[in-house]
């Protein structure tokens, strides 16, 4: 059923989730694929403890101050009862 | 008080020289003094986008060379009373000029124009340092493309870098129908990514080709892309314009839902 509820990927969500990782890795100073290794890393080891979305992850750095921001969306399930955060 | 503002956006072809050159005639059109300066030593275009290719003598090589005056290189724009170019030297490269010769430079001119426009190469090289070292602005052009915005936020951070913080956005090229289909980003994703304010929107407009083609501004003509140059050059000049919407091209199943 969820895969009925995810939004469609369109020519513009595309390139813009293309750009975001582009543009955090070089604004890291690092490669695509080791931003992509930490993001993994650190999703996964909140997903240790609470269940997340991870599709709709947001990872993001801000030029001034420089700062790193992870959305991380959490998965409401019956037995979790996060209400708004 | 005068201001050396430059337009610069990383990639090539994204429309760097001809939004300098509207934003300079629209600058103009409002009464200001202003001197547009090519900086992309060895391929000059701003004279060919501004009509004004057969008058060069002298070029910004010359003046900073001492081969001329500054007045005598200057070419003034009969259309309008208060707009001049310095032309770009074509058979030189980017090593004839030095950032502290272009710093000296930009000083001879505020004391004469209100605006001094310089249009930047593409590239990051020696012309981008040469071009960014006078000014205390700066216009960063990017189109709503992947490659053209990460060229656009990798010049941002330069800039930055270089402690030119004033920094504003113009968005060309946007077609109101794609971003509407979802097949092209929007102005606010482009800002939402590339986190500085915006000064402009310009749609994609075939007007820019006819005008460019003859030597012409499309700035002050009754289109989209006229409106927009408007509104960047009051912006400019600290009046608060509201962003536009643009009519958009409805297609005939649309337009039929609509009426």
């Amino acid at each position: 059923m969820r895969v009925f509820l995810r939004k469609k990927k369109t020519p513009k969500t595309i390139a813009k989730e293309r750009l975001s990782n582009l543009l955090l890795a070089e604004r890291m100073d690092c490669s695509p694929r080791m931003m992509l290794m930490m993001k993994n890393d650190i999703t996964q080891t909140i997903n240790r403890y609470i269940p997340v979305n991870e599709d709709d992850i947001i990872c993001q750095i801000r030029h001034t101050p420089a700062v790193l921001i992870y959305e991380i969306p959490i998965k409401r399930t019956e037995d979790t009862h996060v209400k708004t955060l | 008080m005068s201001e050396v503002i430059v337009v610069t956006s990383g990639k090539g072809g994204v429309g760097k020289t001809t939004t300098a050159a509207n934003i300079g005639i629209g600058l103009a059109q409002l009464g200001r003094r202003v001197v547009m300066v090519d900086t992309d030593i060895g391929l000059r275009n701003l004279d060919v986008v501004l009509g004004l290719e057969n008058r060069i003598v002298y070029n910004l090589v010359d003046v900073i060379e001492g081969n001329c005056r500054l007045k005598q290189a200057l070419i003034k724009d009969k259309r309008y009373p208060d707009l001049f170019l310095l032309p770009s030297a074509q058979t030189r490269d980017k090593t004839s000029v030095s950032p502290e010769q272009m710093v000296k430079l930009c000083e001879q001119l505020r004391e004469e124009f209100d605006f001094i426009l310089l249009d930047c190469p593409a590239g990051i090289e020696q012309g981008f340092e040469n071009a960014i070292a006078g000014a205390e602005k700066a216009i960063v052009v990017t189109t709503p493309e992947v490659s053209a915005i990460r060229d656009a936020d990798r010049i941002i951070g330069l800039l930055e870098a270089h402690d030119l913080r004033e920094i504003g956005l113009v968005i060309n090229r946007i077609r109101p129908d794609m971003v509407r289909r979802g097949e092209m980003m929007s102005v606010d994703d482009v800002v939402d990514i590339l986190a500085v304010s915006l000064l402009g929107v310009i749609p994609d407009d075939e007007q820019i080709v006819v005008a460019t083609n003859q030597g012409e501004s499309v700035t002050g003509c009754d289109s989209d892309s006229g409106r927009a140059f408007v509104n960047i050059s009051k912006r400019l000049t600290g009046e608060e314009v509201p962003f536009q919407t643009f009519n958009e091209k409805r297609g005939l199943i649309s337009r039929l839902f609509r009426h």
